[in-house]
């Protein structure tokens, strides 16, 4: 019986791509150079909306980019996704949830979700952005998620400090690190699970937040519901979904997901030679500025001869946006941006611009933000094997006529 | 007392965290073509065709590179013969 099943789902699959049962909605060309490029959307995603599916299994969803014209903060339900591995819990018991601090500590603890809930709570906006977003436009290609520009969203989140609990836990004398773990699970038995560590300073830095709201709503399951950690101005591969294990270390972490996995080069920008060897690496880490136009997509038809609106979104990585220029002459000449409303530093914030009337032809559109820390994105791209921390300015390609 | 208050008003508007239950939609999706058994069998059990069919063109080396992290990082449990084979086999189904 399954085996004349099979022809049949081998030939349907010619046309429903890659969505299995998700059923495809539409296809989003992502303009990775050498392709393949074309991605299919599904809303089959529980607590999602419309998503580019990257992965169906474990989940890798995009936001399509036209969400971020939309606001600077991010619907839950078009929030991006990424597990690492597939055995994510599909049910959260409330009641039975316990997050367990242990290790190096004076009291090991086993908190419930409403024990958590009566410390004191700390809410800002933060960008979370995955450490390969954009890799698919890295040249050469390098292997990975092929995602296009949207892996990442911003949030308002609310939670405790991580340091309340782990004062509450006593961290012991010579601690030098705290590592996280949430309930997913390796699907081989020995494959190493998914774990990340942040420096004791760090985790004790006052900003690093337990969140159990996304937004003033409880974050959705595939986003790490119950607990999220959040780690403002950093990567999101630090900001472990499903939190329940808080490991206090008085030895630096030698695990596999900081010694071998998401580390970067040791250069200026984490920029090498494609093949180069023998440099140094560290852990991936601090966010950097990037800025995107949200108000036309690529290949977008504007009218000649009319003066020009355009918007985007900008985020300044471990700072504040400080500024965003406008360039249409290739980097030539710049014209600054009018700012939105300061959500906080660690959020998106938006930029608009009337530019002068485009002559017919086609036009290039580059915003370049610049962070309070006096960080400018490059127009340079940078590479490395990993595919991370493409920060540099990022075209749009219009047509006017 | 004020302190106190907006506590309490704080606690009041927080959404109650309820336990939750999701069912994840069922990726069917299988490889086709000449080595599909050979892909089937030793790839999506981690992970969708997705992951290999949506990566940039790589010849067969580049591949083997990655069958070696695959068994060596990840565990995956992929027999000699098949590691062998699994290469020629990814570069093939790609230019599909």
């Amino acid at each position: 019986m399954i085996g004349s099943l099979l022809p049949r789902r081998s030939i349907l699959l010619g046309a429903a791509a890659f969505a299995g049962t998700a059923r495809a909605q539409r296809l989003v060309d992502l303009h990775l150079p050498g392709g393949p490029s074309e991605r299919p959307t599904s809303a089959a995603w529980p607590q999602k909306g419309e998503m580019i599916v990257q992965r169906a299994r474990p989940p890798l969803l995009e936001t399509p980019f036209d969400v971020f014209d939309e606001s600077v903060f991010t619907p839950n339900d078009r929030f991006f996704v990424r597990w690492h591995w597939g055995d994510i819990p599909t049910s959260i018991d409330a009641a039975a949830f316990r997050l367990n601090v242990h290790g190096h500590v004076a009291t090991p603890l086993s908190l419930s979700l409403d024990e958590l809930m009566k410390l004191p709570r700390i809410e800002y906006a933060a960008v979370n952005q995955c450490s390969g977003n954009s890799r698919g436009f890295f040249q050469p290609r390098v292997l990975g998620a092929q995602w296009g520009h949207g892996a990442m969203g911003n949030a308002r989140w609310t939670g405790v400090r991580l340091k309340d609990v782990l004062d509450r836990a006593g961290v012991q004398p010579g601690t030098v690190a705290v590592r996280f773990a949430g309930l997913d699970q390796p699907l081989v038995p020995d494959g190493p699970d998914f774990m990340k560590s942040l420096d004791i300073d760090h985790a004790r830095d006052g900003e690093v937040m337990i969140a159990f709201l996304q937004n003033g709503e409880p974050l959705p399951l595939l986003n790490g519901f119950p607990l999220r950690l959040v780690v403002p101005g950093w990567f999101s591969t630090y900001w472990m979904k499903m939190l329940s294990d808080i490991e206090v270390l008085s030895a630096p972490d030698d695990d596999f997901w900081m010694a071998k996995a998401y580390r970067i080069p040791d250069t200026p920008g984490a920029n090498v030679q494609p093949g180069a060897k023998g440099f140094a690496t560290v852990p991936i880490n601090r966010m950097i500025p990037r800025s995107w136009i949200t108000s036309h997509a690529e290949g977008a038809r504007v009218p000649a001869g009319t003066p020009l609106s355009v918007r985007g979104i900008a985020m300044g990585g471990d700072a504040g946006v400080k500024s965003v220029a406008l360039s249409v002459d290739g980097g030539r000449s710049w014209t600054d941006a009018k700012l939105g409303r300061d959500e906080g530093k660690y959020s998106f914030r938006r930029f608009d611009a009337v530019l002068p009337a485009p002559a017919a032809g086609d036009l290039t559109l580059l915003p370049r933000c610049t962070s309070t820390a006096g960080v400018t994105q490059s127009m340079h791209p940078i590479w490395n094997s990993g595919g991370y921390l493409r920060g540099q300015v990022e075209p749009t390609r219009i047509v006017a006529a | 007392m004020k302190l106190l208050l907006l506590a309490a008003l704080a606690a009041a508007v927080t959404p109650a965290l309820k336990s939750v239950e999701i069912s994840l939609p069922n990726d069917e999706t299988q490889f086709t073509g000449p080595d599909a058994d050979l892909l089937n069998a030793n790839c999506t059990g981690c992970h969708s065709p997705a992951m290999v069919l949506y990566q940039p063109r790589m010849d067969a080396a580049h591949w083997a590179e990655s069958v070696k992290k695959m068994r060596e990082t990840y565990k995956a449990p992929i027999e000699d013969a098949d590691a062998a084979r699994l290469p020629a086999a990814l570069a093939a189904v790609q230019a599909r």
